[in-house]
């Protein structure tokens, strides 16, 4: 009489519990949920399993600048912008704003907004910059990621820039706006903001751009040469 | 020799394999030695296969053989056999050296009877 005992396989297949009736490779006790993709990378490699976030809610989810996008709240309306207390702030021409955007899930937008509450005949482009300065080694915006085409700072309402933009979770970018008058937008009040920097009993939330002719373009690689405390030109993100 | 009850018999020694057993073959008394018997025994292992950590195993078959059947002792599994990666299907002919894949659909011990 032989005695063969299959051994738990150097890992390679598990349980859920010691309950579990079924060992089984890990791929195959991963269910996805709604909005949920699993995937299989490096297949027949160093696999793994990657576990992306999607949208989520037919594309009703978003907020302003919320870093966890859901539709809690009516963040992913246009209300998010136009309604509440928010503090306005009027532009400098040409000058360049930036605000640090931290995604906590992966989605990919479907828009861009900013509200104009005081109309100044000329243009406003709304940008998304990464973390990773190609020279400087300080955390301040870094490459340009996306620019949105021009938007129409001469009548008062809500500017829409539509692009597919996709943000992974826990990446650090730079949200910035720049416009080549002094509209006024609704902005976010400097609380709102995260904290980047300090600077004579002041909290930095924004760092800025100035002396950058608006006709010019985004710049493919952000100049920052100065700072601000806030008020910060507030966008809507809608996936 | 006068009847002798087994129990009053001397205790053999280690046995070589010439030793004489008596046996009934269908109707007739018949004699038999205890090499024989080794080799009927031999010619029919059973496999004790746990499959209670893991629902699947891999062995190689340690001499020509076919699987017969499979008696379920823990569980009342449904095994399916693999040869070289292949359905196997009972009695086929197994190669030593072959790989033998023994999967259950729930944890489980089998035994699998085969012939030399």
């Amino acid at each position: 009489m032989e005695y063969i005992k299959a051994q738990a396989s150097n890992g390679e297949k598990v349980k859920i519990s010691s309950a579990d009736t079924t060992t089984d490779f890990l791929e195959n006790k991963l269910v996805a949920g709604a909005n949920i993709n699993l995937t299989k990378v490096n297949a027949g490699g160093n696999e793994q399993i990657e576990i992306r976030a999607s949208g989520g809610g037919g594309g009703s989810a978003g907020g302003l600048q919320t870093p966890n996008p859901g539709t809690i709240f009516n963040w992913p309306t246009s209300a998010a912008i136009t309604g509440g207390t928010f503090q306005n702030n009027t532009m400098q021409v040409d000058e360049m704003l930036f605000t640090q955007y931290i995604p906590m899930s992966t989605f990919t937008t479907t828009s861009f907004k900013i509200d104009v509450q005081t109309a100044q005949t000329g243009l406003g482009r709304i940008m998304v910059y990464d973390n990773n300065h190609p020279t400087s080694g300080d955390k301040r915006p870094g490459n340009l990621l996306y620019s949105s085409t021009d938007l129409d700072m001469s009548t008062t309402g809500i500017k829409t820039a539509t692009t597919a933009f996709t943000f992974t979770a826990g990446e650090i970018y730079w949200l910035g706006f720049q416009a080549d008058c002094t509209v006024t937008v609704r902005g976010l009040r400097k609380e709102n903001l995260i904290p980047v920097g300090y600077f004579s009993s002041n909290i930095v939330t924004i760092l800025k751009q100035i002396g950058r002719a608006y006709s010019l373009g985004a710049p493919s690689v952000s100049g920052v040469n100065t700072f601000d405390f806030g008020p910060w030109a507030a966008v809507l993100i809608q996936p | 020799m006068a009847d002798v009850k087994i129990s009053e018999l001397s205790s053999a020694s280690a046995l070589d394999g010439t030793e004489q057993v008596p046996a009934v073959q269908g109707s007739s008394t018949v004699k038999t030695t205890a090499r024989d018997i080794k080799t009927y025994v031999q010619s029919e292992p059973k496999f004790v296969v746990e499959l209670i950590d893991d629902t699947t195993v891999d062995f190689y078959a340690p001499f020509a053989m076919s699987i017969d059947s499979v008696t379920n002792i823990v569980n009342s599994p449904t095994t399916t056999l693999e040869l070289n990666g292949s359905a196997y299907t009972l009695t086929d002919p197994i190669s030593q050296g072959d790989l033998i894949t023994v999967t259950v659909d729930v944890a489980g011990v089998i035994i699998l009877n085969t012939t030399k």
